[in-house]
C-alpha cells in the first residue's frame, strides 16, 4: 500500500512537473516535528503483579521475539523497582559479554552464564558482580498501572547482545 | 546516543582498521581498532558495515564481543573527531575472539574531556603541605633539576634512588623505559633504581634463569596438553582471563582430548586433566575448575600465606622418595643433584606442619602431578606462577625450590608442561644499561659513601 502512494505521488510529480518547493508544503513543516530521544520501541503488556510469586522468574520477549528476558518479583523494594511493593524488576536474558543465556538461580537471586561464568546482581539492577562483562544486564523499563494491576514493558535501557540497536 | 544507551555506531566499510595488543594483564590478547569519522556510521547488512555482520536481525551467542565499552569518540591532534570501536580479534591465536573485563574497556580509557579518562594528568602538580597542588612546568622542572644537581654535586649519583614504573602498556612501554632508562643510568648515572613491584631493575624470575630456565618456556597451547595443571599463587580466571578461558578451560572440560591423541605417544595413558592450586584464598578459578572439571579433579593446597618454599621442598623430597623422577633427564641436564636432595630435605610431616596442609593432600598433589601414569610415562604438569611467588622478598628461593621439583621430575621442555609465568608481553622492556654495565643484584658493593642516618 505503501508502496503505491509512493509511487502514485512520484507520478504526480512527474505529470505536475512541480517542484521541490510544492512537495514541502504537503508535509507538516519541519519546525512543528516532534522528534524523539529514544528508539521507536513498540510497549507490551506482559503480566498482572498479583500473579507473580516471590522469586519466581518469569519469561518473555521484548522488544521482539528474539530477545528473551526475565521478569522477577522480589517480595521486597528494590532499586528501580515496580509494582506496589517496587520489587518487580525485568532484565535481558542474554549475557552482555558474548550473548549466552543466563541462568537464573533463585538461591542467591543472580544470573549466571555457563560461557564463561560472568555472574549478574539481579536485585542491584543487573550489575556484574563477577565475570568478563562490561555492561550490567539490559534492564526493561516497566510500567506499573494501578488501575488493572498490569505490567508494561516499555523500553531497554542498555544495548542486548547481538545488536547495534535494540530495536531491529 | 539515545537516553537508554541502547545503541552504538557502526563502523563503514571504510573504517581504519588496525591491530592492537591489550593494554592490560600480561597475556597479550589481539584486538582490532577500527576508526573513522565521528558523524558517520556503518549500516546494519553485511555489506554495510567494516564487521561483515548482519544487524538487521539478533546475532546468535558468540558471534561478536561489542558492548558500549568498547565505543569512544576521541580528537586528533589537529582537531579532528573520529569514532573508536576496540573489538576482540578473533583469528588471534592468544584470545580467539575473548574479551576480557579489562581489554574489552580500552576504546572507555582513551582520553576525552568528559569520558571515564577526564581524571587524566595533564599538568605537573606540585605536593605542598599536605596537598598536590597544580603548577606549571617551568616550575618543576626547575624544582626537580635544581635538586638533583644539588645531590649530584653534593653526594654524587648514587645518592640520587628512583622509584620508576615499568614497562607500561602496548607498544608504549618500549618508549617509555627507553626514555627514563637514558635520565636514570646514561645522564645521571645512578644504578639506585627500582621499579614499580621489585627491590631492582631486574626480572621478577631471577632465580629461575639463573637455573638456566627463562620464565617463558612453553607455549599457551601447552595448557590444552597437560595432565595437571599446577597453578600456584595465580588466580587466572580474573587475572590472566582468557588464557584460562581460551586454554585452560578446554582441557579442564575434556574437549582437548583429541588433539592429545595425537600429539601424544601411541601407547602413552591420560585421563580426565586434573588441576591442583596453591593459593591460601579459595578463588573463583578454583569455583570454576570444580564446577566445569567436576570436585574429584580439582585439589586445593591451601597453604599458610609464606611457606611455599616448604611446600615445593616437601614434595621435591617426597618424589625423590617414591623415586618418580627422570634420572636421565637429571644427568644429562642438572648438576649437584644429590647435594639438592641432602640440602632441601624435608619431611612430608615437616612439610605438612609448616604450610597446614594435611599429608593426605600434599601425598595426593605429588600422585597427580609426578606419579607415573599406568603406561609408564611421566605425567605432563604444566607449572604456571604468578604474583603469589613472583612477588615478595623471597621469590628467589621459592622459584629455586620450584624449578628443583620441576627439574627432577623433567617438566619442563616436554609438550603439556612447562614451568612458567601466565603471560609475558610486559617483559618486553628495552632500557640502556645500568652504569659500568653491571647487574645490581651481582657484584655489587653497593654505594661508595653513605652519610649516617
Amino acid at each position: 500500500m505503501a508502496k503505491n502512494i509512493e509511487l502514485s505521488r512520484r507520478r504526480f510529480l512527474q505529470i505536475s512537473g512541480v517542484g521541490v518547493g510544492c512537495l514541502v508544503t504537503n508535509v507538516t513543516p519541519a519546525s512543528q516535528q516532534i522528534g524523539s530521544t529514544t528508539l521507536p520501541y513498540s510497549p507490551i503488556s506482559i503480566a498482572l503483579a498479583s500473579q507473580l510469586k516471590d522469586n519466581v522468574p518469569a519469561t518473555f520477549n521484548f522488544p521482539d521475539h528474539s530477545s528473551p528476558c526475565i521478569l522477577i518479583k522480589f517480595g521486597q523494594k528494590v532499586p528501580s523497582g515496580v509494582g506496589p511493593q517496587q520489587d518487580i524488576v525485568a532484565f535481558s536474558n542474554l549475557c552482555t559479554h558474548m550473548g549466552c543465556p543466563l541462568t537464573y538461580e533463585q538461591k542467591t537471586r543472580v544470573f549466571k552464564c555457563s560461557c564463561h561464568f560472568t555472574m549478574f546482581d539481579a536485585e542491584m539492577g543487573g550489575q556484574m558482580t563477577c565475570g568478563q562483562a562490561t555492561e550490567k544486564l539490559p534492564q526493561i523499563i516497566l510500567e506499573y498501572n494501578s488501575n488493572d494491576d498490569s505490567i508494561k514493558a516499555i523500553a531497554v535501557k542498555g544495548l542486548i547482545y547481538g545488536r547495534q540497536a535494540n530495536v531491529l | 546516543m539515545t537516553v537508554y544507551n541502547d545503541r552504538i555506531p557502526l563502523p563503514p566499510v571504510p573504517a581504519e582498521k588496525t591491530q592492537m595488543v591489550c593494554h592490560f594483564c600480561i597475556v597479550g590478547c589481539g584486538y582490532h581498532v577500527y576508526k573513522w569519522p565521528e558523524n558517520q556510521e556503518g549500516g546494519r547488512a553485511p555489506d554495510q558495515n567494516a564487521l561483515g555482520l548482519d544487524f538487521r536481525k539478533q546475532l546468535p551467542p558468540l558471534a561478536v564481543t561489542m558492548t558500549p565499552t568498547m565505543h569512544n569518540v576521541i580528537t586528533g591532534k589537529r582537531g579532528e573527531r573520529y569514532n573508536i570501536l576496540i573489538l576482540p580479534d578473533k583469528n588471534c591465536v592468544v584470545n580467539q575472539g575473548l574479551g576480557s573485563v579489562r581489554g574489552s574497556q580500552m576504546a572507555s580509557y582513551m582520553y576525552t574531556s568528559d569520558g571515564i579518562g577526564k581524571n587524566r594528568l595533564l599538568h605537573p602538580y606540585l605536593f605542598n603541605g599536605s596537598q598536590l597542588l597544580p603548577t606549571n612546568w617551568k616550575n618543576a622542572l626547575a624544582l626537580y633539576a635544581g635538586l638533583t644537581k644539588k645531590i649530584l654535586d653534593k653526594d654524587g649519583p648514587e645518592e640520587l634512588f628512583f622509584n620508576a614504573f615499568d614497562h607500561g602498556g602496548a607498544g608504549g612501554g618500549f618508549e617509555n623505559t627507553w626514555g627514563t632508562g637514558k635520565l636514570m643510568f646514561t645522564a645521571l648515572k645512578t644504578p639506585m633504581v627500582r621499579i614499580h613491584n621489585r627491590p631492582a631493575y631486574n626480572s621478577e624470575c631471577h632465580a629461575s634463569r639463573d637455573m638456566g630456565i627463562s620464565e617463558l618456556n612453553n607455549a599457551y597451547e601447552d595448557a590444552e596438553y597437560a595432565d595437571v595443571l599446577m597453578c600456584i599463587g595465580a588466580n587466572p580466571y580474573e587475572t590472566q582471563t582468557n588464557y584460562f578461558l581460551a586454554h585452560w578451560l578446554p582441557n579442564l572440560q575434556g574437549i582437548s582430548v583429541e588433539k592429545k591423541k595425537i600429539q601424544f605417544e601411541q601407547q602413552e595413558t591420560f585421563g580426565k586433566c586434573k588441576i591442583i592450586v596453591v593459593d591460601p584464598r579459595r578463588t573463583p578459578t578454583i569455583a570454576i575448575a570444580e564446577q566445569v572439571a567436576g570436585k574429584n579433579n580439582v585439589l586445593h593446597l591451601d597453604i599458610q600465606p609464606g611457606t611455599d618454599i616448604a611446600l615445593f621442598n616437601g614434595l621435591f623430597t617426597y618424589v625423590v622418595e617414591k623415586s618418580w623422577l627422570d634420572q636421565d633427564f637429571i644427568n644429562n641436564h642438572t648438576v649437584n643433584f644429590t647435594q639438592v636432595v641432602k640440602t632441601n630435605h624435608l619431611s612430608l610431616e615437616e612439610c605438612s606442619q609448616i604450610t597446614g596442609v594435611s599429608i593426605a593432600k600434599l601425598q595426593q598433589a605429588a600422585q597427580w602431578a609426578y606419579q607415573p601414569k599406568t603406561s609408564g610415562h611421566l605425567p605432563r604438569t604444566m607449572h604456571a606462577y604468578e604474583k603469589g611467588i613472583i612477588w615478595g622478598n623471597d621469590n628467589y628461593l621459592i622459584q629455586s625450590a620450584l624449578v628443583n621439583l620441576v627439574l627432577a621430575t623433567h617438566n619442563v621442555g616436554r609438550v603439556g608442561t612447562g614451568v612458567v609465568r601466565m603471560g609475558g608481553h610486559q617483559e618486553g622492556y628495552t632500557r640502556p644499561p645500568y652504569p659500568g654495565n653491571k647487574k645490581i643484584y651481582r657484584n655489587y658493593s653497593g654505594p661508595k659513601k653513605r652519610r649516617p642516618l
